[in-house]
């Protein structure tokens, strides 16, 4: 059996891509080694903020070519913990440090928490259930003049409501079971709502991986008879050709009237019950100032978070910007000392 | 008369021979380690990923008894209950086996008997080409189609639930068993196929009664295989699946939202804390040891075909003297005393299974502290709550039924098997209805009270169920009593069950009953033609379920396609374009093919030539099959350990501290496709003639020589198809680079092999978890496609070339 030329082109080609491949890397390695590498920090902490660090990161880079990469970004607890190691030059948190974060009790090294973003969840119900006249506690139906208070919330999620016409639960929807949508396991954001609102694990039907995951099944025809929550950013762009609402918020506070809907204002001045700042944590020394002792590129991300630019981009990331008279207080305690 | 010239003896041309002997017996034995290093690599690697899996595992391993005994798992709490993650798994692939293997088999039987050569040679390609779609894909098309479909038409709650995952797992796994099937069945002897029709058999008595009992340990190991694949898939099933931690009530309630451990591991493994990510890689780590037991038996099963066409005299063994004991003691036997021996024996294996069930019910009690339930469980008819339509509350406790139910179908399946196949005895269909009503018998025993009047039914039943059996004897013809009588027993049945709300039962006894008329009133010729029907139709839906799945990406992606197909070059971040995700893709396919090649091609060389028969080399061999059909998503995790992390044992990280990267993606996949370079390369070098070889030996060339120079050119084109399947392999794969390559998104074209890349699947993933822009899915999904199934035919292509030129 002789080879043909064709054989002996396909080999060469295929050799060729396979002895060309590690060289053309290596090359690319080592020309991307002598070339100055472009400033990096390395941020630990929540996966809560992670999608706004990834998000910011983006846009840092393009304006300044600093690349912020993350690292062990597992839980609020590693944002001191990777910073006192000396591994992240900053952290990100979804809770206030502890006294014993700070004060150089648990680890050596002081930190500073600053709040860069809130975070506000949404409750929201299905086209199916507004559609069929939709009513809380009697009042008549219309997407804007439902509320839920804390115990009807906690009795649709362990179950007990079951249906969407439990009058008992003050619930007068259409005669579906209440499909339960909620986020993986491990999400911030289900940690959260569980702690906040439930005070229970539920047993969920549908789970989602993200925000956006929840808003496209509760405000799709397959999510009609649903709820879940999402992050308040989420909650714009919503509706359907005729104007209304695929999906609905819903507020929290159980009044009659009047109700308080999840906005950016009523997270901001924490009218509306289920907001939480989040948090880019700094560490500094005893003695030195605070812009000093954070580093020069800490700084100047952070002030860079604290500004308009990162601020306006929050809503579209589902998180709700910090409003001024706090981030004017943060710009002024960035330049005191320690 | 030539004379005899002496050559005369030069002692230094002596040593001169004497030493470059010695360099090439050296180099020889060299070339012959290195060969063999990399063949035993495949099998280390296994065991790496098993004690890497384990040394991952080993914080959880203390709350084992938790993750096997306990349905809640929250990770935020520390609760790693598993229950239901592991039973949704076990319920995921039965369902899809269910649905695949009667349709997967019918295919298999229509292409080998049926097709004329030419649309064989097409259906055979077909299934190949489909084989190779990515996991994604079916996915995209269960969430985005299916799923709605089902939820439209049908009055279910949840969009996303087991039934669309099965559906999709059926779908994925049908080429698989239908090629294994069909080489099976291809394998049996055309001389004992015509030897039935030439006894008068019909077509269709020769494929029932001959071919498919003779090719049926490559049919079992095709469903062996086909339910590793099932239990393995990862993408696919956690896009489609829904993600309720519960057991469906009752358990036929297919509509009902379920997890598996591959759906688990994918969706939190990316962001869990040590904690819980140990809990997954014990997850993964049970996974894997399931499927190793099924894919090594699926192997017993390969092999034991091979041997049955080429029978041997069977040598004294323990097994053998103990069979011979049983087929002496057996004939010693009178015909009421085997029935008596085979009816008491299932007895006795199912009273075990249901005090081992009673055990496992009361110990599960004391953990629950469900009493209430518990007493009217044990007070109530238990069949009633497996397979009934309605549940009687809400707040059964539902791990009891389900490992009832498990360990039932796994015993009833296995004793099933064992009593069809074994040697010494024969059952017929009459046996299995006596066995069924057997299984109801000792169910009513542990419940008395309700069972009184319904043992009492049963009884009856089963005394027509041994008439009908007595009389079923060849020849006999079936008299109108009789008839009578079964009907009469069928009424009885479904007066009974209806009574119950009994369905399932109702449908075996029709079904029972339908096969007793057809065997007595139906001619051979009849069932020819009701037979082909079925298998037509069984080739029809697979065709129609594939194209349909084609068909569905290409038209709703086509029209990105013409309004913007600037979408492929431009970059990722000015508005979803793929360029990074095309280019990325390339890149962890070519590293990935390199590091293959590299450890792939000599070890199908060593096992090819180097490799004597024997416990070693079977040893490799087991190693690689169970390697090939390791679930991908065990590789992801296995590279996030073992490459991805850094070393820090304190911290119990034990990783080459690659960080997430292109080259940590690149191996990973690299182990992979290596079974697949492997056992392409071997047979390549295989069917090398051997005249060639030999030509080269007596030419003096060396061992390595010839094969280097002489037999690897020759298998050339062969070891190439291995790699482009390789490659198309490796195009389509999600879960293993998800966690050691992946890069949700980047703004610049990666070259550096320590940093991340995007790739085509991992870009469809991403985007789906975020909701993305369906139609940009859509069209992603096209250029995913048409990429891996670029490779595939470029394979088969150049197989069939090959071929024909080897010929």
């Amino acid at each position: 059996m002789k080879l043909e030329k064709t054989h002996y082109i396909i080999i060469a080609l295929i050799a060729g891509l396979a002895i060309g491949l590690p060289v053309m890397t290596f090359v690319g390695y080592s020309v991307g080694q002598q070339s100055a590498q472009p400033p990096m920090m390395i941020y630990s902490g929540s996966t809560t903020v992670k999608p706004i660090m990834e998000n910011y990161s983006i846009h840092y880079y393009r304006s300044t070519g600093t690349q912020i990469i993350g690292y062990d970004v597992t839980g609020s607890g590693h944002a001191p913990q990777q910073l006192a190691a000396g591994v992240a030059d900053f952290g990100v948190m979804s809770r206030a440090l502890k006294p014993t974060e700070w004060n150089g009790t648990k680890y050596t090294g002081y930190f500073v928490n600053w709040t860069i973003a809130i975070d506000c969840l949404s409750i929201v119900i299905g086209s199916g259930v507004n559609a069929t006249g939709w009513m809380v506690n009697g009042i008549t139906s219309g997407w804007n003049t439902t509320g839920f208070n804390f115990t009807q919330v906690q009795a649709i999620y362990n179950g007990t409501a079951g249906k969407w016409d439990n009058a008992s639960w003050g619930l007068f929807g259409p005669s579906q079971k209440i499909v339960l949508v909620g986020r993986e396991e491990g999400s911030g954001t289900r940690d959260y709502f569980e702690e906040k609102v439930l005070g229970f694990a539920p047993n969920y039907d549908q789970l989602f991986q993200t925000n956006p995951g929840v808003q496209g099944y509760v405000s799709g025809f397959t999510g009609q008879y649903a709820i879940g929550y999402v992050g308040l950013g989420f909650l714009t762009g919503f509706g359907n050709a005729q104007g209304q609402p695929n999906v609905v918020p819903i507020s929290l506070d159980g009044y009659l009237v009047n109700h308080i809907y999840p906005s950016a204002t009523a997270a901001q001045d924490g009218t509306y019950p289920v907001a939480r700042p989040l948090f880019f944590v700094t560490s500094h020394s005893a003695t030195l100032p605070r812009k000093a002792s954070m580093g020069e590129n800490v700084y100047s991300f952070l002030t860079w978070c604290l500004g308009p630019i990162a601020q306006e981009k929050l809503l579209g990331l589902g998180f709700v910007p910090v409003d001024q008279a706090t981030l004017n207080a943060q710009f002024d305690n960035l330049t005191q000392s320690w | 008369m030539s004379e005899n010239i002496e050559p005369e003896f030069n002692p230094l041309e002596f040593k001169e021979s004497l030493k470059s002997r010695k360099i090439r017996r050296i180099s020889n034995l060299a070339i012959k380690i290195i060969l063999f290093s990399t063949a035993i690599l495949a099998t280390i690697m296994v065991f790496l990923i098993i004690i890497n899996l384990f040394i991952q595992a080993v914080p959880a391993l203390k709350n084992l008894s938790e993750i096997l005994t306990s349905d809640v798992w929250h990770p935020t709490t520390n609760q790693f209950g598993a229950v239901t993650i592991i039973i949704g798994t076990l319920l995921s692939t039965m369902l899809a086996l269910i649905i695949a293997v009667p349709i997967s088999l019918g295919a298999a039987i229509f292409i080998s008997e049926l097709a004329p050569k030419k649309i064989k040679t097409v259906l055979k390609t077909a299934t190949e080409l489909l084989a190779g779609i990515p996991s994604i894909i079916f996915g995209f098309f269960g969430y985005l189609f299916l799923s709605e479909v089902l939820y439209k038409n049908l009055d279910i709650e949840l969009a996303n639930n087991w039934a669309v995952a099965s559906i999709i797992l059926a779908i994925m796994i049908m080429p698989i068993i239908i090629s294994v099937a069909n080489d099976a069945i291809d394998a049996v002897p055309r001389e004992i196929k015509e030897g039935s029709c030439a006894i008068g058999a019909t077509k269709w008595q020769t494929i029932s009664k001959v071919t498919l009992p003779a090719g049926r340990s490559g049919i079992i190991a095709a469903i062996v295989l086909g339910m590793g694949r099932a239990m393995g898939e990862t993408m696919a099933v956690a896009m489609t699946i829904g993600g309720a931690t519960r057991i469906p009530i009752p358990i036929t309630n297919i509509f009902e939202s379920i997890r598996t451990i591959t759906s688990t591991i994918v969706t939190e493994a990316g962001e869990a804390d040590p904690v819980s990510l140990s809990n997954l890689f014990l997850l993964g780590f049970i996974l894997f040891i399931i499927v190793i037991i099924i894919n090594t038996i699926s192997m017993i099963i390969s092999w034991q075909i091979k041997k049955i066409f080429r029978p041997r005299p069977q040598k004294e063994t323990m097994w053998t003297k103990l069979k011979q004991r049983l087929e002496k003691f057996k004939n010693g036997l009178k015909e009421n005393q085997v029935q008596i021996l085979k009816y008491s024996s299932c007895g006795l294996v199912f009273l075990g299974f249901y005090l081992i069930a009673i055990l496992g019910v009361l110990s599960y009690t004391y953990t629950w502290q469900n009493w209430g339930n518990q007493f009217f469980i044990l007070q109530g008819s238990q069949i009633y709550r497996y397979f009934a339509l309605e549940p009687l509350t809400p707040a059964y406790p539902i791990t009891i039924v389900t490992w009832n139910l498990i360990f039932g179908t796994i015993i009833v399946g296995i004793l099933v098997l064992y009593i069809r196949f074994s040697p010494t005895f024969n059952i017929h269909a009459g046996d299995l209805l006596n066995i069924l009503l057997l299984d109801a018998i000792i169910w009513i025993f542990f419940h008395v009270l309700w069972g009184f009047i319904y043992s009492l039914i049963i009884t009856l039943l089963i005394g027509v169920g041994f008439i009908i059996q007595k009389r079923l004897s060849p020849g006999f013809k079936l008299s109108k009593g009789t008839l009578m009588k079964i009907i009469l027993a069928g009424f009885g049945l479904w007066v009974f069950f209806s009574w119950w709300g009994e369905v399932w039962l109702l449908i075996i006894s029709i079904i029972f009953l339908g096969f007793y008329i057809g065997v007595n009133f139906l001619k051979p010729t009849h069932f020819q033609y009701v037979a082909y029907t079925l298998l037509t139709i069984c080739m029809t839906i697979v065709l129609v379920a594939l194209g349909f799945i084609l068909w569905f990406v290409f038209q709703g992606g086509l029209q990105v396609f013409i309004n913007d197909p600037e979408f492929i070059t431009r970059p990722f971040i000015e508005g979803g374009g793929i360029p990074e995700a095309f280019i990325g893709s390339f890149q962890l396919i070519l590293g990935t093919i390199t590091f293959a090649a590299i450890i792939g091609i000599p070890a199908g060389i060593f096992l090819a030539d180097y490799a004597k028969e024997g416990k070693l080399k079977s040893f490799i061999v087991v190693g690689i099959d169970n390697l090939n059909g390791t679930p991908s998503i065990v590789f992801g995790i296995f590279g996030m350990a073992f490459f991805v992390n850094p070393w820090d044992p304190t911290r119990g990280l034990v990783g080459l501290n690659m960080g997430i990267s292109m080259i940590a993606g690149q191996i990973t996949l690299a182990l992979m496709i290596l079974p697949t370079i492997i056992r392409t390369t071997e047979e390549a070098v295989k069917a090398v003639p051997v005249g060639v070889r030999e030509g080269s030996l007596a030419l003096g060339a060396t061992k390595w020589q010839t094969t280097y120079k002489t037999v690897l050119p020759a298998a050339a084109p062969g070891v190439i198809t291995g790699m482009v399947l390789g490659m198309g392999r490796a195009a389509g794969e999600t879960a293993p680079i998800l966690f050691t390559a992946a890069t949700t998104g980047t703004f610049f074209l990666n070259v550096l092999p320590n940093k991340p890349v995007m790739a085509l699947p991992t870009h469809m993933w991403f985007e789906y978890i975020e909701a993305g822009d369906e139609s940009m899915l859509f069209a992603t999904a096209i250029v995913l496609l048409l990429l891996t199934l670029m490779f595939y035919s470029i394979a088969i292509v150049l197989r069939s070339y090959y071929k024909k030129r080897l010929k």
